[in-house]
């Protein structure tokens, strides 16, 4: 039931076995596990995306509510973050940044959702065939209200590479920064 | 008066048999239709309670209950009604006069309640509290913006939904484990001490070995073998993280 989330009501991302002793431990039964991993995949995301999270430093992160429910004094031990994180990766929702595995973007949409999400916005303003600097798209004062405002420049260039590779878009410098021309 | 002793009185001993037996008949007859004309009368008056109150029944669940309570004391199955839908009129009598609305409800819930327990049984095994389902189908209702009024459901109409799924030989079994309903939706059988184990959990929220070996009076290697079954099976999930291991149940949850 989803009351185990605890008597405050937790926000609809938190999974029903947050509050769930085990939810903490590797479950050896593979079916138990599948369940488990699934939880925690879509939790992360849900987290990263409510608190505009683009890296997960894993070390750092253990310590956060994402990972550590001080209520119940459980804690998902480090080997199992990143069990569940290269799960992410298979599935284009998280990537390393190296391969020490100790910090990971996290992309709870994935690059070509978030490419989709970017074109679109730049259509529905009319600044198709503009050159338009990367932080005006993540920074700029027009899109400020969209999921990718403040990402990462270094998953903005993997997410416009998307649009480069559909021959949406071309990405050049501009001075020091990069810019960006969809068409 | 000695004159009966005749040969006439043959003919008289079956001229009075005659009238026994018409008699006999005629009284039957009257019985017969006496009972028919009561027979049409109740069916006319349960199918018009029916439709009359077809809403109440899909949506107020005390009244459903009472309802198929009712139905069961006078001998009527508001379920078999339409499951044994055959050619000749016998079959589905019951749910002519009934109407769809009592069965079909328990059978769309039916359809539902499979749903749920399909979804839920990589996390639980296969076994889950009606109490779960019942909440999860209300939620999944209100979610998708359901019949307006919102479905109400009691706890009654799920045991009997899961009942009518017997016929299909699917598995689904209704289990009482302590105080809790429960539905199997594996092909599992417990045995007893599967039982035993899965009811403290219900009492603790988890167990030990040591709390079984204490409590139950077990040796600790059955103890074990008992947990370790039941983890296997995917019913019981392992938490490690505070002084001995402990075993838990998400279906206790």
């Amino acid at each position: 039931m989803s009351d185990v989330k605890g008597e405050t009501t937790l926000p609809p991302y938190y999974p029903e076995f947050y509050g769930f002793p085990p939810f903490y431990t590797r479950q050896p039964n593979t079916l138990s596990w599948s369940s488990q991993l699934s939880q925690w995949r879509s939790f992360i995301l849900g987290y990263c995306r409510a608190h505009k999270l683009w890296r997960l430093n894993l070390v750092d992160a253990m310590d956060t509510e994402l990972f550590f429910n001080k209520s119940i004094n459980r804690k998902l031990p480090l080997p199992t973050i990143r069990e569940v994180v290269d799960d992410l990766v298979k599935t284009s929702n998280a990537e390393w940044l190296s391969s020490e595995k100790s910090i990971a973007y996290i992309f709870w949409r994935t690059p070509e959702d978030f490419a989709s999400q970017i074109y679109g916005w730049i259509d529905s303003t009319g600044q198709k065939n503009t050159v338009l600097t990367l932080l005006e798209l993540t920074e700029g004062d027009h899109s400020t209200d969209q999921e990718f405002y403040g990402m990462d420049q270094a998953m903005l260039n993997k997410c416009l590479n998307v649009l480069v590779k559909r021959g949406q878009a071309q990405v050049f410098s501009v001075g020091d920064d990069k810019g960006i021309k969809v068409w | 008066m000695r004159r009966r002793v005749g040969l006439a009185a043959l003919d008289r001993r079956v001229q009075d048999s005659q009238t026994w037996s018409s008699h006999g008949a005629s009284l039957r007859r009257t019985h017969q239709s006496e009972l028919t004309t009561q027979l049409s009368v109740f069916q006319a008056a349960l199918s018009t309670f029916s439709t009359q109150y077809a809403s109440e029944i899909r949506q107020n669940p005390k009244f459903r209950s009472e309802f198929a309570r009712m139905c069961t004391v006078i001998g009527v199955d508001p379920l078999a009604a339409s499951s044994s839908r055959q050619q000749d009129k016998g079959g589905n009598i019951w749910a002519e006069m009934l109407g769809s609305s009592v069965n079909d409800f328990y059978f769309e819930l039916a359809v539902k309640i499979v749903e749920v327990c399909r979804e839920t049984r990589t996390k639980n095994g296969g076994l889950i509290s009606v109490n779960e389902v019942q909440e999860t189908i209300i939620k999944k209702d209100r979610s998708t913006g359901g019949g307006g009024t919102g479905l109400q459901l009691s706890e009654d109409d799920i045991i009997r939904s899961v009942e009518c799924l017997k016929p299909l030989g699917s598995g689904f079994e209704m289990m009482k484990i302590g105080k809790t309903m429960m539905i199997r939706s594996v092909p599992k059988e417990f045995n007893t001490d599967q039982a035993k184990v899965l009811e403290v959990i219900q009492v603790l929220g988890f167990v030990t070995i040591r709390l079984l070996v204490d409590n139950l009076g077990w040796i600790a290697p059955r103890a074990q073998a008992v947990v370790d079954d039941l983890m296997a099976e995917a019913f019981l999930w392992v938490d490690e993280q505070e002084g001995e291991t402990s075993y838990w149940a998400p279906c206790a949850l």
